[in-house]
């Protein structure tokens, strides 16, 4: 009996201790895998981040031209508001180059930029004077109650399509003006900023939409807007005026004094087929390489 | 002279409404804005061949003697 009871304790122990192995076998092996997993994604988020191949070195080149050619331009005596136009053309002529080659887009597809600048409300502006210019201006809405307007004044845009600096041809005449209401959000935490370019100025954050679908869905979900301004918006980027818009991404370009909480402007780039930067994290990446260009388009806008 | 004259005719035309560039060659030559447009157009040219995916390489070959000039202005200016 004796004998009995000292081998199940034995055997039990044993058991004990065999499972007690196991189990840091299988703690170790599962600690080891949480590790791989966590290194495996790291290493997928280098690649998936990481820009292009060659970007990085055409990203130096453009970068040195534009720089070149700004600084010096500053420096010289003669300076006039057109020719200071010309150079914001060319410097956007080359951000849609590196805007192509980090979207790793084909050569046919054609990307464009523009630059809008912010108006704030002054009751002697003569642009807050007729409200028919502001585009996606909910009826009856006040121009006075908001915050300022966004201008795109065409002599501030370019194409991939042009070996020149010229003006993006697309762009209607007389520019496009959006309105800028003073918040971002409302009480029920809604989005009342139209996206894009408005969105990112009071944001102070780069959006991005991949295709007109994503755009209507995102006013839905997450914005309160009438059902009037969704439909203007969505008969807009159907229209001859913007039907060759089919994804776009909006960046501030932040201002560079320390004391100013609002971007300088707002930087936009669209391409005529969907999914532009729309790779997980690549907008940011895209965002936080080009803040050189960023400084030089400030140093331009400044001597405009 | 000569050189720059071509490059500066090869420009493509600017309406009227949308000018951004001097209007005549002549006038273009007797300005400081003619030379920073020469130069943003060299620049430009060379934005372009990146695009088309041009090698650097041959993006220098196909640049053509006046344009080559410019870059080496830039360069040669800048250094």
């Amino acid at each position: 009996m004796g004998l009995g009871v000292s081998f199940c304790s034995a055997f039990l122990l044993n058991q004990y201790a065999v499972n007690n192995h196991r189990q840091d076998i299988d703690n170790n092996f599962i600690s080891q895998t949480d590790d791989l997993i966590s290194q495996t994604e790291r290493i997928e988020n280098l690649i998936r981040t990481m820009p292009p191949e060659a970007f990085l070195k055409e990203f130096s080149e453009t970068f040195q031209r534009c720089n070149q050619l700004t600084k010096e331009y500053i420096k010289s005596s003669e300076r006039d508001k057109d020719t200071t136009e010309y150079m914001i053309r060319t410097v956007l002529s080359g951000i849609i180059t590196l805007a192509q080659l980090f979207d790793k887009g084909d050569k046919s597809a054609r990307y464009a930029a523009n630059i809008m600048l912010f108006e704030q409300y002054g009751a002697h502006n003569p642009i807050f004077e007729n409200e028919n210019n502001v585009k996606f201006l909910s009826h009856g809405a006040d121009l006075k109650k908001l915050k300022g307007l966004l201008v795109l004044n065409k002599k501030l845009s370019a194409t991939s399509e042009e070996k020149y600096p010229e003006e993006d041809s697309d762009i209607a005449n007389e520019g496009v003006i959006l309105p800028v209401p003073n918040d971002h959000i409302n009480i029920n935490h809604k989005y009342v900023v139209l996206p894009g370019a408005p969105l990112a100025f009071l944001t102070y954050k780069a959006n991005q939409y991949s295709d007109p679908d994503t755009l209507d869905n995102w006013m839905k979900e997450e914005g309160d807007f009438l059902k009037a301004t969704r439909k203007e918006v969505k008969d807009y980027f159907a229209s001859d005026c913007a039907n060759f818009i089919k994804s776009f991404v909006s960046l501030p370009i932040p201002s560079k004094s320390e004391s100013v909480v609002q971007p300088t402007a707002i930087l936009n780039i669209h391409k005529n087929e969907t999914n532009l930067l729309d790779e997980q994290d690549q907008l940011e990446s895209f965002t936080l390489i080009m803040c050189p260009f960023f400084d030089i388009l400030n140093e331009l806008l400044c001597i405009r | 002279m000569k050189e720059d004259l071509t490059l500066l005719l090869e420009r493509p035309p600017v309406s009227e409404e949308n000018n951004t560039a001097p209007q005549n060659v002549e006038a273009t030559e007797q300005t400081d804005s003619g030379k920073w447009i020469r130069r943003a157009n060299a620049i430009a040219k060379e934005f372009y061949a990146i695009r088309q995916g041009k090698p650097l390489k041959r993006r220098y070959e196909e640049v053509k003697i006046g344009d080559l000039k410019i870059l080496n202005e830039i360069n040669g200016e800048s250094a």
